[in-house]
């Protein structure tokens, strides 16, 4: 069952809210509940640690008057402990800042809620919307990898199967991770990185740690590895181990 | 007699082919080898003699030998600065500036090689000329590599633009360039040694300082005089929005009362659903009209650093000369960053740049958003793009979808993003647009070098 949790400090409209979800959730037989529905956002967050279940649903008040936290901030806080909610957006600004929230919340939509009349036809339109998204992707990604690692104040995950190598940054304890179609660049180090890691993946240099499966080509008499499109090191030291591995694995071609 | 004269003459070609030379490496010309030969031979046939004369027959002349040495060099010199000049044909000044300084450098290495010369050194002299010459050339080999190196050409074009500092640092290197005859010159005035180089050493420094100054002050100059013409058109673009809008609400608030008094009517007649077919059609008319226009104030209104509020604005509306669609939020105000202003509006310029870049070759639009949050700001420069761009190639120096002689401007802002411990970027490419994130932490800078 879908956990819901609300937050609104405007309490006529959070009513409103709850009236029209629980109307939703009987008309159309969602497997879903309300588990909380306060003003406070300290209020959903003790409540969002005391309960277990992740990816839970959030409708939460853009706008909120709390002294710590308002809409961004807090969804920003629901990030880091439930990746991969579902943040939906109430506000009553039109011209609100979605790009960012979408950006950097992954919110998933808002509603504007200075039309009651329509409050009704968004939440539903919402909740099915929701539903189709889970069911399309607890279908198609069985066992989903995450790696997942603080960029700044948010949190990022990037599947598994999509990272190609970490690198060390020219900045000190900085890394920058090449994955498929982005690049990412985090404070960390690569010892704590290859300890996180399954063995899909190898340091194979002091500055390199890369996913076995996307090698593409190991130079031999230079010593590199070519990955992702990038010319990797490969330190002396590793070099049998790495050719063990792949060979064992039966993934290298040889050239 | 004869056979100094020529001994003398013999060693002074080499002088003046080496000023000629140093003179031409410092303007950054490459003048064939005969002409030099030749300027230099010209050049030695009419300084020579004189030259030589004078300073074999100093006592027929009313000035003391000193005074008397010192203008002959001086001339010597003035000669070498016409022979460059109409050799090279560029300004003159700029050839007085560059030749007084090889004269400069030729007349120290000169008396490096004193050192070298076992006995009094004497003009006709053909043992110790030899040796002087010798090592002349092979010192100069050298500082020619050196000048090479340093490309003073570039410091004197870029940094003298006005006649008036040419002129100032012509003076200053001719004065510099005779620094050698100066302890001789003063010891008639300041009879106590210590004294003497203390005073010349004062004068030296004084007129080295000047010098300095009168460069730097140029620059100075040009660079604030540039910043604050960029800042006014920037100030003017903004006031030209505000304008807009406020012609804008004017406009509409005379529509209103002509659509409200219809409505009126409207009502009075129970027309209802004429009335909401047209309130729909007048709030859709203000979003489109007035409400974007207000939208993009309200967001610029959060931006507190001028400098960077003043980019945007010059950045959105070239984007709108372009036809390109673009869009700005900023959520929380900006009212400082930890990063030096100047480098964070190159970096947010490169981006926008880019991102133009990218939309204008096939169609889209660009987002802009700045996100400044517990104790972090955050940009996010996306655009549309098809399909991604190759992540690893696009950092890389000269790299570019758009010909040679470009691409340096994400090498650029890597370079200085990479200063800062403080700073990470992230590019990223996911449901047909390309995000680049520039992300500045912490309340203050560490620009401590990469270890």
């Amino acid at each position: 069952m879908i956990q819901i949790l609300l937050c609104d400090d405007d309490h006529q409209i959070r009513a409103e809210i709850e009236k029209q979800i629980n109307n939703q959730i009987l008309i159309c037989q969602y497997d879903m509940q309300i588990a909380e529905s306060t003003a406070s956002p300290s209020v959903l967050l003790n409540h969002l640690k005391q309960i277990k279940q992740r990816q839970n649903l959030y409708f939460l008040d853009v706008e909120l008057k709390d002294p710590e936290y308002d809409g961004f901030l807090l969804g920003q806080e629901i990030r880091l402990t439930d990746p991969e909610g579902i943040i939906v957006y109430v506000t009553s600004f039109r011209d609100l800042a979605y790009k960012t929230f979408q950006y950097h919340v992954e919110a998933f939509d808002y509603i504007v809620k200075d039309q009651p009349d329509k409050l009704s036809s968004s939440i539903a339109r919402c909740l099915r919307d929701i539903l189709d998204r889970m069911s399309s992707q607890s279908a198609s990604l069985p066992g989903f990898q995450y790696f997942t690692f603080k960029a700044g104040n948010s949190l990022r995950s990037v599947p598994v199967d999509d990272i190609c190598f970490f690198e060390t940054s020219p900045k000190a304890h900085h890394v920058i991770l090449h994955g498929k179609n982005q690049r990412i660049e985090f404070l960390g180090s690569l010892n704590d990185i290859a300890q996180r890691l399954n063995d899909r993946f190898m340091k194979i240099h002091r500055s390199y740690i890369v996913a076995l499966d996307k090698i593409d080509e190991i130079n031999l008499k230079h010593n590199t590895v070519r990955a992702g499109g990038e010319i990797l090191s490969l330190s002396r030291k590793e070099k049998s181990k790495l050719l063990e591995r792949m060979n064992t694995e039966g993934t290298f071609r040889k050239p | 007699m004869l056979t100094g004269l020529i001994v003398y003459m013999t060693a002074s070609f080499f002088t003046e082919a080496v000023i000629h030379y140093l003179s031409f490496l410092i303007l950054n010309l490459r003048v064939s080898k005969p002409r030099i030969l030749l300027g230099s031979l010209a050049v030695d046939l009419i300084v020579c003699p004189i030259i030589y004369f004078a300073s074999s027959y100093y006592h027929i002349f009313p000035v003391p030998a000193g005074i008397l040495s010192y203008l002959l060099d001086m001339f010597g010199m003035f000669i070498n600065i016409l022979s460059v000049y109409l050799i090279s044909r560029q300004d003159f000044w700029n050839t007085a500036i560059s030749t007084s300084f090889s004269f400069f450098i030729y007349y120290q290495t000169f008396l490096i090689t004193f050192l070298f010369i076992p006995e009094q050194y004497a003009l006709g002299s053909s043992a110790n000329q030899a040796i002087s010459v010798l090592l002349l050339l092979f010192f100069t080999y050298f500082i020619g590599k050196i000048i090479r190196r340093l490309n003073p050409s570039f410091l004197i074009v870029r940094c003298l633009k006005e006649k008036k500092q040419k002129r100032i640092a012509a003076g200053i290197g001719i004065f510099i360039a005779g620094s050698s005859h100066y302890p001789l010159l003063l010891s008639g005035i300041v009879q106590e040694y210590n004294q003497l180089m203390a005073v010349i050493g004062l004068f030296l420094l004084f007129f080295f300082s000047l010098l300095f100054h009168y460069i730097t002050k140029s620059i100075l100059q040009s660079e604030t005089e540039k910043a604050q013409q960029q800042m006014i058109a920037q100030q003017n673009t903004y006031i030209k929005t505000l304008e807009e809008i406020q012609k804008d609400v004017r406009l509409y608030r005379h529509d209103f009362k002509n659509i409200m008094s219809g409505m009126y009517l409207d009502v009075k007649n129970g027309k209802t659903d004429v009335l909401e077919s047209y309130m729909k059609h007048m709030l859709q008319d203000f979003d489109q009209n007035i409400g974007s226009k207000i939208q993009l104030a309200n967001q610029m209104v959060h931006l507190e650093i001028v400098e960077l509020k003043s980019l945007l604005m010059t950045k959105l509306a070239y984007l709108h000369s372009l036809k390109i669609p673009c869009h700005l939020e900023v959520l929380y105000p900006v009212q400082a960053c930890s990063m030096r202003t100047p480098d964070l509006l190159r970096c947010i310029g490169i981006l926008i740049d880019n991102a133009a870049e990218a939309v204008q070759k096939d169609s889209g639009d660009i987002d802009i958003m700045i996100t400044a949050a517990k104790d972090e700001t955050v940009f996010i420069i996306s655009n549309t793009a098809h399909e991604s761009p190759n992540l690893s190639m696009i950092w890389k120096k000269g790299y570019s979808t758009k010909g040679k002689n470009r691409g340096l401007g994400l090498y650029s802002y890597q370079q200085i993003t990479n200063q800062y411990q403080n700073i990470t970027c992230a590019a990223s490419w996911r449901n047909q647009r390309f995000y680049q994130e520039l992300r500045i932490g912490g309340t203050s800078y560490d620009t401590n070098p990469a270890v």
